[in-house]
């Protein structure tokens, strides 16, 4: 039935090599229409997600990269006084498209990094009182480095709250790096040319709209509830799970869900995108990302799916 | 990873704030057992902790610092301590513990220390305070520390959630802490409270005309008296205390002599055992704390059961005196026989002691004037009382509350100056002048009247207070005179209260001028039937009270009776427990089809050896299936499956396939118990 996201996985796991998890979670964050933060190291390829999961569907797609003198307007762009016509004229800066790739954005000012938070927020920007629209689809990827680097502004909590997903890419295992060096050095033996991208923005959108019809039960309901309580009733966690969280919860399950070919959720799909979704917000700016205690880790292994 | 809760400061939570403040209520609450200074330490404390949760100044303490000042508070309280005695020292000492910690309080454990220091300084507050304000008042206040508590566990709910639930839980408790009250084993206590000076309260050994004056201005309770019958006439309720018989000129005090006679009769085992003849009042007797020994009963009393007779010495002067000073509410019951004649003692020792004369001689020169003219006229004793009390009677005496103060020959400028004063003044006069007449006399204190609350219940308050004279009649033993009652018959037939009611009775005490009001008499009759009944029922319950309701439980109490009862018991407070979590219990009990289902994967964990670790049902049982026999595994598989479409996957009707579902799961119980 979904032959095409299929074909979309595959195509995305030619270009990252050694990394389904979070390609898979890339791709729910796409089809649930929320926003994705990559937390990495440099070089781990995080512009080389973005720039494929842009492609996949043929999208349109621009890097903005911060800096901690980017203003607001180079993002958005600016109103010019065109002297021949005699009048304002607006040039959209790199946000008016549809994958909009926020390289180091902890490396921006805060007022930088709400002007983008706001245009994620309401799909729209404000420009000397005017107000426009995004185009649609719109995805932002930002990636960030991780807080201790020199340099950084970290995201405050109300921010990170704003993405539906944080993951990280992490090193490849020695095998997906040997076949990854291999094909940069053009040696590789079965190496394919670049497809074309296999999909279109319109099946994106339908895609996107599939999602909603995912069926989600009772007891995956009550599942869900009983894992935000968890945070809420527990002083393990400093920042408990908001109302906004767990729309995002359920909402990604479904489209895990949709992606593993399923028209309904299982608790498995909770559990699958629940450190993405959840981590953030539970850590707060607190954004030392390691894979020990993980703060969901917790929460998932307190909480029974087969409870009522 | 554990189960603590993270370590984070713990200045800036609500709960911290709670718990300071609980702190500090209690700490106020045990204001008289306190030194000053430490009851300053702990006010400091709670300030610190103010200021570092609104977040005006951060920075703790160092420990270096607190440390220091333990060390100094404990020097000095070791200073201290030998003046106030070793409970009261303990109670400063965990105040100041307490206190300290709460300026340090800096990490969870810090709190849970300072938690169980709170309840424990609850538990202690009982020692100074029983009555039901208090315990009403402690009880909130136990319930704020499990709030804060609660706070801390749960930071994410508003207090009054917290508040709800603790109080609903509080009150399951409720039934089960009345049962445990009822059947635990009353023990002695471990320590004997102190005495301290300062704590006294109503009647003194020493009465220097004036000061029962002063006694009057206080509406504090002094006993209560619960009758068997009806209550004696309100005439004859002399509450017998102490018999004075040392007398100076101004001031009259428990003879030095009798304190060593009582002592060596105690030693000799050699207790005062009045016959008694006629009728007789019994009643039981609720005394409030007086950190004094005597008792009140009104002549001639005896105890009138066994556990009352152990704990009461009575005196050759007829007074009753308590094993221990009472220092709490104290209960004992007594049996009045108003007809028994006071003849039976006039040892050589009482002669002595009820004529002595003050030393010096030329204090009061005009009574003794008069009082040898009085024997020149008159040469028989009755005459010679009788002269006296005439003389009281028309010679324009007054009683009042407020008399002149007399320092220098009391007597004489309240006979022939003012005349004028209150009845100390004439049972001082009195007695003196009987004494100068060679009539053996002497002044008792106590209480005269008392309220009636309930028809068989007598209030008998500090304003109550009274003294008389008792001479010695060679025809009729010890005689009582009361000179107040010539001179304000109103005071012995309708109490003080009607006696001086142009004087604005209680005139220093405003909370008393109230009572004017009829809305708040009536709710001070309230609140006295209720302490009433609280002292009667709740402390007043003993060892002996337990025995009785035992007996009346289970007939006899004999060994295996008393199991079944114990056994009773626990079964009921185990009904009573499940009374709560049944429902508890009902609300998480599982749908079948989730039961069953639970019941089959605990069993492939069983067999497997694998902890489904709370996976869902498909991952489970991909990654046990594995581990089972292959058929056991295509079964758990199926039923995995059918348990995924009858709860996650939409479908119309459900009830049919659930009892399938639940056919599955038993043929693969089966298969595996086979297995």
């Amino acid at each position: 039935m979904h032959t095409d996201l299929t074909q979309a996985l595959h195509y995305l796991e030619g270009q990252i090599l050694g990394k389904p998890h979070q390609i898979k979670l890339a791709m729910t964050c796409l089809l649930a229409n929320g926003h994705l933060l990559i937390e990495d190291l440099p070089g781990m390829g995080k512009t080389t997600l973005s720039h494929a999961l842009a492609t996949v569907f043929g999208l349109e797609f621009a890097r903005i990269q911060f800096t901690s003198d980017l203003l607001p307007a180079d993002m958005l762009g600016v109103n010019i006084y065109n002297t021949q016509q005699g009048e304002f004229e607006f040039h959209k800066g790199p946000i008016f498209s549809q994958v909009v790739l926020a390289d180091e954005i902890n490396r921006a000012s805060p007022k930088t990094q709400s002007a983008l938070l706001e245009a994620m927020e309401e799909h729209q920007v404000s420009i000397d009182g005017q107000t426009r629209a995004l185009p649609q689809p719109f995805f932002v990827i930002a990636t960030q480095n991780p807080s201790y680097q020199a340099g950084t502004y970290p995201l405050p909590e109300s921010q990170l709250d704003r993405f539906l997903m944080r993951i990280s890419l992490g090193y490849p295992d020695n095998e997906a790096e040997k076949r990854m060096l291999r094909e940069s050095a053009g040696m590789s033996s079965h190496h394919q040319p670049r497809q074309a991208p296999p999909l279109s923005s319109e099946q994106l959108q339908t895609l996107q709209s599939q999602v909603c019809k995912v069926h989600v039960s009772d007891p995956i309901v009550d599942y869900l509830l009983r894992l935000v309580n968890q945070s809420r009733d527990n002083s393990e966690f400093p920042y408990p799970l908001s109302p906004r969280a767990s729309k995002a919860l359920l909402r990604a399950a479904q489209a895990w869900a949709l992606l593993h070919q399923r028209d309904y959720v299982l608790p498995e799909d909770l559990q699958a995108i629940f450190t993405a979704v959840a981590e953030h917000r539970l850590r707060g700016s607190q954004t030392d990302y390691r894979d020990d205690g993980l703060l969901s880790q917790r929460i998932l292994s307190l909480t029974d799916p087969l409870a009522a | 990873m554990t189960m603590q809760p993270i370590d984070k400061p713990i200045r800036n939570q609500t709960a911290s704030l709670l718990i300071a403040l609980v702190f500090c209520v209690l700490s106020l609450s045990l204001f008289d057992p306190l030194l000053f200074w430490v009851l300053l330490i702990a006010l400091c404390a709670t300030g610190i902790r103010i200021v570092m949760f609104v977040g005006w100044y951060q920075p703790m303490p160092s420990p270096r610092t607190i440390n220091l000042l333990g060390l100094l508070c404990c020097v000095v309280l070791g200073w201290f301590s030998l003046q106030i005695g070793l409970l009261l020292t303990m109670v400063n000492l965990l105040i100041l513990a307490g206190a300290l910690k709460l300026i340090m309080l800096n990490r969870p454990r810090d709190l849970f220390h300072l938690f169980c220091t709170c309840l424990f300084i609850l538990g202690m507050g009982f020692t100074f305070h029983q009555s039901v304000i208090m315990t009403l008042f402690y009880g909130l206040l136990t319930l704020a520390l499990l709030v804060a508590i609660g706070r801390y566990f749960v930071p994410s709910r508003p207090l009054t959630w917290h508040f709800k639930r603790l109080t609903v839980m509080s009150l399951q408790a409720l039934p089960i802490t009345l049962l445990l009250f009822v059947v635990l084993p009353k023990l002695p206590p471990l320590w004997k409270m102190p005495v301290s000076k300062n704590a006294e309260t109503g009647l003194s050994d020493r009465v220097t005309p004036g000061d029962i004056a002063n006694l009057t201005q206080s509406s504090e309770l002094a006993f209560r008296a619960t009758f068997d019958g009806a209550l004696p006439p309100p005439p004859e309720r002399y509450w017998r205390a102490i018999a004075l018989e040392y007398f100076d000129g101004k001031q009259w005090s428990v003879s030095p002599l009798r304190k060593q006679a009582r002592q060596q009769y105690r030693l000799l085992k050699n207790e005062f055992k009045p016959r008694v003849s006629g009728y007789w009042w019994q009643y039981e007797v609720i005394a409030e704390p007086t950190n004094k020994n005597w008792l009140f009963g009104i002549d001639v009393a005896i105890p009138a059961d066994h556990t009352s007779a152990q704990s009461i010495w009575q005196s050759t002067d007829y007074t009753l005196l308590s094993e221990t000073p009472i220092t709490t509410r104290r209960a004992y019951r007594l049996r009045s026989y108003p007809q028994t004649s006071m003849d039976q003692t006039l040892l050589s020792l009482d002669n002595r002691l009820n004529l002595q004369l003050p030393v010096n001689q030329s204090i009061n020169p005009q009574t003794q004037a008069w009082a040898l003219q009085l024997a020149a006229d008159y040469p028989t004793q009755i005459e010679r009382v009788q002269a006296v009390m005439d003389y009281f009677a028309d010679e324009g005496f007054r009683y009042t509350l407020t008399p002149a103060p007399m320092p220098d020959n009391p007597v004489d400028e309240f006979l022939f100056n003012y005349k004028e004063g209150f009845c100390s003044h004439y049972a001082s006069a009195m007695s003196y002048v009987m004494r100068l007449l060679g009539i053996p006399a002497r002044m008792v204190t106590g209480y005269h009247g008392g309220e009636t609350l309930q028809p068989d219940v007598l209030s008998v308050y500090q304003y109550d207070a009274h003294a008389w004279v008792e001479v010695w009649l060679d025809e009729r033993g010890w005689t009582r005179l009361d000179p107040s009652a010539v001179v304000a018959p109103a005071r012995i037939q309708l109490g003080l209260q009607q006696a001086v009611e142009e004087e604005a009775f209680l005139a220093n005490n405003q909370i008393a001028r109230l009572q004017q009001l009829p809305l708040f008499a009536e709710l001070r009759t309230l609140y006295s039937l209720l302490d009433y009944q609280w002292s009667r029922w709740i402390l007043g319950y003993d060892a002996e009270r337990q025995q009785n309701l035992l007996a009346l439980l289970l007939g006899k109490v004999t060994t295996q009776r008393l199991m079944f009862l114990m056994l009773g018991i626990c079964l009921l407070i185990s009904l009573l427990l499940a009374l709560y979590f049944i429902p508890h219990w009902q609300r998480k009990r599982l749908p079948a089809n989730l039961r069953w289902f639970v019941q089959a994967t605990s069993k492939a964990e069983q067999l497997t050896g694998l902890s489904r670790n709370n996976e869902g049902p498909q991952a489970f049982a991909e990654r046990v299936a594995d581990k089972l026999t292959p058929q056991s595994a295509s079964q758990f598989r199926a039923i995995s499956q059918a348990f995924i479409e009858l709860n996650y996957v939409p479908k119309a009707s459900q009830s049919e396939q659930n009892s399938a579902f639940i056919r599955q799961c038993k043929s693969f119980m089966k298969t595996a118990r086979a297995a």
